[in-house]
């Protein structure tokens, strides 16, 4: 291939480029640069051009719609420092993220293992617990609406049948908040099982059996000789997209909440949708945008640069 | 004392028998070594022993009192696996001194930082500190203590393994192939190493291979096991001259034994390929039968003096000595003859050649593959086949 493109480039009339690229290895990088052009520049225009897109409209005023628009600086993050909404949809967002993923992977593994352990029916668990994962989160939330509705929802039904007036779940300020965060483990639990159920299918039986001669004979003691370290690859992934998909609510909080009861429910991306093409302030929303990307961007740091290192052994 | 008695012992998996009647009594110190093909289920014995697995019926004591109950941990006994089972995110260090954290500490002791500061902590570490330098320096893996498996090789992870199982002073050793991941040339020095290190530990070894030559040079005693049974118990010197089953003689010994199919003629006289030899059967009822006969138990010789005759199709240069193959027709297989460097370098392929079978060595076999007396006759009475 290597021979090939030099020949290519040896036959070629002396060009431009090779004049300012001198010797042998220039024309190749060249020619490599030039062979990899189309794919590099439709990354370029699909992936990271809308992001750069976004960071350029926080620093303008354009709103949808507009002609023309003006550089503002810093003016929407000053704004935004100072805007209750957003200080409160960030929080939220936290609460949401420091509630949900632990939760979701807990939960995930404990099945998981539980699925793992058990003779029969690996299958069929597997693929009940990865229902909720498919299903369309929107349609979900509107069945969770019914669920969680203050007369005739199923669960406020069965308190009453215990003789406990349950609360009104969407509309309680204090838990509005947390029912979300129920909905979202409910959700992402399935998508962590099967991720956890294919690390434990991947560690090697001998180890336990060594750790039961070892003398490691309680669950518990096997789990943390065995089990936990050898998930290291995989729980570390876990807790990311896990992570990233909690800094992403969005669907239930636009059907079940609006960010309501008085901005109880406000997150981060709901925030910036209303910003966007409720108020058609898009550079504001774009800035807000901005924050979330960062803290992605920062998850994504951690991945790579501190956490993987440590969780593979070989 | 860790004498090993496994009494009648059966294990089946759903419909499928795995172990058939199995008994056996391992002496205290002894090295015992399960030997067999693939799937004979020398290996689910172990692990039925180990308490990995649970029998079917049957008992297994050790040291005296049943175990069958007992879990692994509480058996006293140490196993190493064929993979090595080393834990990987663990350092060389930590992977040894495991065993003992998890006997001699309670669950909070373990805990990390916090079991450092509860009370004895100082002194249960330094405890294990001495017995982790012990076994390092017995098997000289000292330098590796701080690294972690996937950075040594083969042979240092097998020392490593050893290192695990020993720190402990278990009543007994259960291998499961220890050495069938190492390269050939390592897996004939840890032979040696092993063997010695059961000299020096003084403990009770059980040790499960498919490999006959580790069995031969490693153990005491041979347990022979093929399709579940327990055909042969016996010092490896026993097992190689007076196999009871034509199954063991096959397995045992390589270059593998000469098989030839016999008929029993008049006055129990062995005859193959209608050549009658200087063999008897004391037994008149039997008719056809194997004679077994070892490479080392043929020489070739003139033709007027050979029981046999045929044709050397190949020629082995095992460098001390040569493996000659002679075709007689008549057999299925060539016959194979060890002879020494001398008498290999005479030889030309494609010569006829006679063959002389050592009738004091000969091995007979019934059409059952058990053992039956053999006898030799006499060479000058050829027509009164008296047995000697």
């Amino acid at each position: 291939m290597n021979s090939l493109a030099n020949d290519a480039v040896k036959l070629s009339r002396p060009t431009f480029a090779s004049r300012i690229f001198k010797g042998a290895e220039n024309h190749e990088r060249l020619l490599g640069w030039l062979l990899s052009l189309p794919a590099n520049s439709l990354m370029l225009l699909f992936l990271v051009g809308p992001i750069l897109a976004v960071l350029a409209l926080s620093f303008t005023d354009w709103q949808l719609g507009m002609d023309s628009f003006a550089w503002v600086g810093l003016d929407n993050y000053q704004e935004m420092l100072t805007d209750d909404t957003f200080w409160h949809s960030l929080k939220n967002t936290m609460i949401y993220v420091a509630v949900v993923v632990p939760g979701s992977v807990v939960l995930g593994l404990g099945a998981a293992m539980l699925i793992e352990a058990g003779q029969h029916g690996k299958a069929f668990y597997r693929a009940v617990y990865f229902l909720p994962v498919m299903a369309t989160l929107i349609a979900m939330s509107i069945v969770w609406q019914v669920i969680l509705h203050p007369d005739f929802g199923l669960i406020n039904l069965m308190l009453k049948e215990l003789g406990i007036t349950g609360p009104n779940w969407l509309q309680d300020r204090n838990l509005v908040l947390y029912v979300l965060c129920g909905i979202g483990i409910w959700q992402q639990v399935g998508f962590n099982l099967v991720l956890f159920l294919s690390g434990l299918m991947a560690v090697p039986p001998h180890l336990y059996e060594a750790a039961e001669m070892d003398g490691a004979s309680s669950a518990w003691a096997r789990f943390r000789l065995v089990t936990w370290p050898m998930l290291g690859p995989i729980t570390l992934f876990v807790l990311v997209i896990t992570s990233i998909k909690a800094f992403q609510v969005f669907d239930t909080v636009q059907v079940l909440t609006q960010g309501g009861p008085n901005k109880a429910s406000e997150v981060l991306l709901y925030t910036m949708y209303t910003e966007a093409f409720e108020y058609f302030r898009t550079s504001y929303a774009a800035a807000v945008t901005v924050v979330f990307l960062f803290f992605v961007l920062i998850l994504t740091l951690v991945k790579a640069r501190f956490v993987e290192r440590k969780v593979h052994y070989s | 004392m860790a004498q090993i008695a496994i009494q009648a012992l059966n294990k089946s998996f759903g419909d499928t028998r795995v172990l058939e009647e199995i008994s056996l009594n391992i002496q205290d110190r002894e090295f015992l070594t399960l030997v067999g093909p693939s799937g004979c289920g020398k290996s689910t014995l172990l692990r039925i022993i180990a308490g990995l697995e649970s029998q079917t019926e049957g008992h297994i004591s050790i040291g005296g009192c049943q175990v069958d109950q007992l879990r692994p941990k509480d058996r006293n006994l140490a196993m190493v696996f064929q993979s090595y089972a080393l834990y990987p995110h663990l350092t060389v260090r930590e992977n040894i001194v495991t065993p003992l954290r998890m006997r001699n500490h309670n669950w909070y002791q373990r805990l990390p930082l916090i079991g450092n500061l509860m009370p004895g902590a100082e002194h249960r570490n330094h405890e294990m500190e001495t017995k982790v330098n012990q076994v390092s320096e017995l098997l000289q893996i000292g330098h590796l203590l701080d690294r972690r498996p996937g950075e040594l090789s083969g042979g240092q992870r097998q020392r490593v393994a050893l290192g695990r199982a020993m720190v402990r002073s278990p009543d007994a050793f259960l291998m499961d192939e220890p050495l069938s991941n190492l390269d050939a040339k390592l897996r004939v020095h840890m032979r040696t190493e092993i063997a010695q290190l059961h000299k020096q530990l003084g403990t009770t070894f059980i040790y499960v291979t498919h490999d006959q030559a580790e069995a031969m040079t490693m153990s005491d005693r041979i347990a022979l096991m093929m399709d579940g049974e327990l055909l042969q118990v016996a010092t490896p010197e026993e097992i190689y001259r007076n196999p009871v089953d034509v199954r063991v003689a096959e397995f045992i010994g390589s270059p593998k034994i000469n098989l030839l199919p016999a008929i029993a003629g008049a006055g129990g006289r062995i005859n193959v390929c209608n050549q009658p030899l200087r063999i008897a059967t004391p037994d008149p009822l039997v008719q056809s039968v194997t004679l077994g006969v070892r490479p080392e138990n043929v020489e070739l010789s003139i033709r007027e003096r050979s029981d046999l005759q045929g044709r050397l199709v190949y020629l082995e240069n095992m460098g001390a000595e040569f493996i000659a193959h002679v075709d007689v027709p008549g057999l299925e297989t060539p016959v194979l003859v060890r002879c020494d460097v001398e008498q290999g370098h005479q030889l030309k392929l494609d010569q006829q050649i006679g063959i002389r079978i050592k009738p004091k060595h000969a091995l007979l076999f019934n059409d059952q593959g058990r053992r039956i007396e053999s006898c030799k006759l006499h060479q000058e009475a050829r027509h009164e086949f008296a047995c000697e």
